[in-house]
């Protein structure tokens, strides 16, 4: 059943109606927070967060489709709660003396291998080092693949901004990881 | 960069969105610029990299809140009706009268079901206890496109845009003094806030509403620029006498030095009914009950 669908059965008050949704999205919204915010129970929380919201608000919803109101919940839950994070004193992914701690990348599994692992450290450690509105465009661009109009829906901006945005950032994402021997395995040579 | 280099199209290139010629000369470029195409590698390879990320699984099972996904009232059925208010409204904004509703602050009612509009004339003065600071100005900045392009999404109706206010989300969210009647909803994209300084009115009451829109990303606040007042009804069928107003900032007319939105209770209520007064924001919309006494 297509998420219109699934959408009008809540507008009826099936709430059955409303759990495929959540499996279907909850994942997708996931790794999208986990690229934003670089922490699983930040990411955990923000997709909570996000189907709370859902959960009241989706049956009035209008316009925009499912998936892209979905993530403009998920985006908004995620600036939050890096907003809060940003006001601790000590951040979760810092030690006391500011390292970026080494957390194993939730995304993979136990048979990945060393190379895979830093890659993965390398792609958490640039995207973090993003500003904010440039990291969500490379995530939602091309983490969870969403079309240009998806995004112009999920961040409210016409669709040259989206386009600009992607640009930028894919930019300063590939800066960022010019020197990761990982993703670019000859950089010391070839820089 | 020098002039002629290609950085610019990268992305563009990458997401195969230039078109076959501007494609042609972006390769014939990379086949003759090292610099060029040592970048276009550098962020290809940076995106692909990216894009081969695998897929993470929430970790543990979404709760949902307890009872239905559908909230005890069903506005939702309002936009139906609302499509008939539409046309009333893209008359009113053709005929002028919009704009001459907001230069003289004048109400504007009218019941959808029979098409009649009633324009009426109320002024500054006669509203309120409020404390009136003659001669504020109201500050009201010409939208943003982003704040216009949310409001068709919400299915009601924009006869107007939304006026940005240079106020905080905190100020916004704090409810004046004296509007003890209040209702406030977050749905995720924006949080709605609608007061008002009485839970009941007579018919033809004028009704002040402290009313304010939140952009849940930007924390933009703006003021609303159309409410509906109707009858609340039970029924799967919703009143055919839901009456829509086109409020309007009042010169003069504000709290804290902010403004207020004013609309008059339908002459035909009825004491003892209770009516919606429903700001639409977008995906959603704040209501707020009051009684017609
Ligand atoms: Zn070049």
């Amino acid at each position: 059943m297509d998420d219109e669908a699934l959408l009008d059965r809540c507008r009826r008050g099936d709430r059955d109606a409303f759990t495929p949704l959540v499996h279907r999205y909850q994942d997708e919204l996931y790794t999208m927070a986990l690229r934003l915010t670089g922490n699983p129970a930040d990411a955990a929380d923000v997709v909570q967060e996000t189907f709370t919201r859902a959960f009241r608000s989706l049956p009035r919803l209008r316009g925009a489709t499912v998936r892209a109101w979905l993530f403009r919940v998920a985006v908004n839950c995620s600036h939050d709660i890096h907003r809060q994070r940003s006001r601790r004193p000590a951040d979760p992914l810092e030690d006391s003396e500011g390292r970026v701690l080494d957390l194993p990348d939730p995304g993979l599994g136990p048979e990945a291998t060393v190379l895979q692992r830093e890659r993965a450290d390398a792609i958490r450690i640039a995207l973090l080092a993003l500003p904010h509105d440039f990291r969500v465009a490379v995530v939602l661009r091309d983490v969870n693949q969403l079309s240009y109009e998806e995004m112009a829906q999920a961040l409210s901006v016409p669709v040259g901004t989206v386009k600009s945005r992607i640009s930028r950032a894919r930019g300063l994402l590939a800066a960022a990881l010019r020197q990761s021997p990982a993703v670019f395995p000859r950089a010391e040579e070839a820089w | 960069m020098v002039s002629g280099h290609v950085e610019s199209l990268f992305s563009a290139a990458y997401d195969g969105e230039l078109s076959p010629d501007a494609r042609a000369a972006f390769d014939r470029h990379l086949g003759e610029c090292s610099a060029c195409a040592a970048a276009f590698a550098e962020l290809t390879t940076a995106v692909d990299t990216l894009r081969e990320q695998p897929r993470a699984q929430m970790p543990h099972p979404v709760r949902l809140p307890e009872g239905s996904p559908v909230p005890g009232r069903r506005w939702f059925e309002v936009p139906a009706r609302l499509s008939q208010g539409r046309r009333l409204l893209a008359g009113l904004t053709a005929a002028g009268l919009v704009v001459a509703a907001a230069a003289a602050a004048v109400v504007v009612v009218g019941h959808l079901n029979s098409g009649t509009v009633v324009p009426s004339s109320s002024s500054a003065g006669m509203s309120s206890g409020v404390a009136l600071a003659p001669g504020t100005a109201i500050r009201a900045p010409l939208p943003s496109p982003q704040s216009a392009s949310l409001l068709p999404e919400v299915g009601l109706l924009p006869v107007c845009s939304p006026k940005a206010l240079p106020i905080s989300k905190a100020e916004a969210l704090e409810i004046p003094t004296g509007f003890p009647n209040h209702a406030t909803e977050d749905n995720g994209v924006s949080t709605g806030v609608v007061a008002t300084q009485a839970s009941s009115f007579a018919p033809g009451a004028t009704v002040d509403i402290y009313a304010r829109l939140i952009d849940d990303s930007s924390h933009a606040v703006s003021l609303p620029c159309t409410v509906l007042v109707g009858p609340q009804s039970s029924s799967s069928s919703p009143g055919d006498d839901f009456t829509m107003a086109v409020p309007t900032p009042v010169a003069g007319l504000t709290v804290d030095g902010q403004p207020l939105l004013q609309v008059t209770v339908p002459a035909t209520a009825v004491a003892g009914e209770t009516y919606d007064i429903l700001v639409p924001a977008p995906d959603a919309a704040v209501i707020l009950t009051i009684q017609i006494s």
